[in-house]
């Protein structure tokens, strides 16, 4: 179950170990140019469920799509048992959901500190359990605790990729959706991402991970995905992914670069 | 000397009063990324509320600005669901001709209701002046003043310290960041327009204060909104006061030496300078939003 000393585990007590499900989502910004066409996948707990495809295949619609960000035009996103398709993201974060969108997603002028109370707004009504919350978020980072004072734009690449994801566990959610950890970021604050990924699938929650970084990404997978052009093409574990994984990623490189 | 020490005086009691007339469209420009051309409008409206609530039941300055809230409060609500909820994924330039069209209706109105011709709020309780050594001060002067330091200190400390203020801080750097942490966006935009017409209000209570009034100043009071706005930023609702501030100094010393008919040029002359070296930081922080 969740980490050693979770107290606060009832952010979704039912879910704690819920899968999450996107059947059939048809989406886009247009109709008649979607850009998902039918993709179902799904992502379990205690695994890294990695989702692949070439610039443009719809990888980041996907995440939007569970988290709210864009109604999708048909099919259905479950957690758990329960259809979360026409929830907004405040009651999808409720339910135990978090996103990690792509770059850095601190407010530069907020403090750390208020960077924080921000990732608690769900719970702005409940004074005990936030500062519950920031006390364990300050105990796993004491360096966020001495810096909570500073504006979140001082501070240096390394400790804003700390405050997000202190940020991002503050809810303690248990299905983790991360876009594109390697766009926009420096190479080693990457790293501490995926090592936070590692740790989590450990601690027994769902993640769900968008990256471009085939290798990378693939190495921590329990699961991978493709996707091309807004339809799923291949999947399974990634023993049995790995070996195919060169023939497609080159597909790709000849679709990246051709017109 | 004592000339320009009641000179500096009195334009830093008027200049306050200026800060607060550009607060409303610093706050909506800055935190809610629109440009609320109905601002003139809506400070003169506020100032006719406050005339029509006087002559009716003589009430004191603090009642009659807190129904004047009330009122502008219940109109931004009005606006909000008829208007602007079906604005919210339209571009700033359809919202912008909106609240031109809402503008040229409340101008229409208020001419309607209360005719077109000067009229003046004249409270007798606050007709003398505060002597103090060798500065003579208008009482209404003062409370208007008080007024607009009261009004931007309440709207500080709220964004500062209230957790509503945070999320319309945070929404105001990147609307789409705080989606992501559960914030409804869509209402945090509804509040500030409301708190942005709260606040024309309140400087429309300060005008029928200091002034006389009638339906068409409102484009000069658009003006000097704007003018406070361009020289104060819309990062900062402390420093739009300031800008007011230095803005009532610059005009009331020009007094001393400018034909009276003349001192609107100091106005623009300031507008002039300021979009000299705001200019680009300006049009950065509006790019961005």
């Amino acid at each position: 179950m969740i980490g050693s000393s979770a107290p606060i585990s009832d952010a979704a007590t039912n879910n704690t170990r819920s899968s999450l499900v996107m059947d059939k989502i048809t989406a886009g910004y247009h109709a008649d140019q979607w850009v998902l066409n039918g993709v179902s996948l799904r992502a379990e707990p205690e695994r890294v469920t990695v989702v692949l495809g070439p610039n443009g295949a719809g990888k980041s619609t996907v995440l939007k799509v569970l988290y709210g960000l864009v109604a999708p035009h048909a099919g259905s996103v479950r957690v758990g048992d329960q259809d979360i398709t026409r929830l907004p993201p405040e009651a999808r974060l409720a339910l135990g959901l978090a996103y990690l969108p792509q770059g850095h997603s601190v407010f530069p002028s907020l403090t750390v500190q208020e960077n924080l109370e921000m990732g608690l707004w769900i719970y702005r009504h409940d004074r005990a359990r936030r500062e519950e919350a920031l006390e364990r978020c300050f105990a796993e980072y004491p360096v966020l605790k001495d810096l909570r004072a500073k504006l979140a734009g001082s501070l240096s690449g390394g400790q804003q990729r700390l405050l997000e994801v202190a940020r991002l566990m503050l809810p303690n959610p248990t299905v983790l959706l991360i876009d594109e950890p390697s766009v926009g970021v420096a190479p080693n604050l990457v790293d501490i991402l995926y090592e936070h990924i590692v740790r989590w699938r450990n601690q027994g929650k769902t993640v769900l991970l968008v990256d471009q970084n085939v290798e990378a990404a693939v190495s921590i997978a329990d699961y991978v995905y493709t996707l091309e052009s807004g339809r799923n093409r291949l999947d399974g574990p990634r023993d049995e992914f790995e070996g195919r994984l060169r023939e497609v990623v080159g597909q790709w490189l000849r679709l990246d670069v051709l017109p | 000397m004592a000339v320009v020490l009641t000179t500096v005086v009195s334009g830093i009691l008027l200049g306050l009063m200026y800060g607060l007339t550009g607060m409303g469209l610093t706050f909506t420009m800055g935190f809610g990324k629109t440009m609320n051309v109905a601002q003139g409008t809506l400070i003169i409206l506020g100032a006719f509320f406050a005339l029509t609530f006087f002559n009716a039941w003589h009430l004191n300055v603090i009642v009659l600005v807190i129904l004047v809230m009330v009122l502008f409060g219940v109109l931004a609500g009005l606006l909000n669901l008829s208007l602007l909820r079906f604005l919210r994924d339209k571009s700033e330039i359809i919202t912008l001709l909106v609240l031109f069209g809402v503008a040229e209706v409340i101008e229409n109105v208020t001419s309607w209701i209360w005719t077109g011709n000067l009229q003046a709020m004249t409270i007798p309780t606050l007709q003398n002046s505060i002597q103090w050594g060798s500065l003579s001060l208008p009482k209404t002067d003062l409370v208007s003043a008080a007024i607009a330091v009261v009004a931007t200190g309440v709207l500080y400390l709220f964004l500062q310290y209230t957790y509503l203020g945070k999320a319309i801080r945070a929404s105001a750097q990147s609307d789409l960041y705080a989606r992501i942490l559960g914030v409804n966006t869509s209402q945090i935009r509804a509040i500030i327009f409301l708190i942005g017409l709260v606040l024309a209000g309140i400087a429309g209570v300060t005008v029928a204060l200091l002034f006389p009034f009638a339906p068409q100043d409102q484009d000069q009071w658009l003006v000097m909104a704007f003018i406070v706005v361009v020289v104060g930023g819309i990062d900062n609702i402390l420093s739009t006061l300031l800008a007011g501030l230095v803005i009532g100094v610059a005009q009331a010393l020009a007094g001393l030496v400018v034909p009276f008919q003349d001192q609107n040029l100091i106005l623009y002359a300031f507008l002039a300078i300021a979009l000299l070296f705001r200019n680009n930081q300006l049009a950065r922080r509006m790019r961005s939003l």
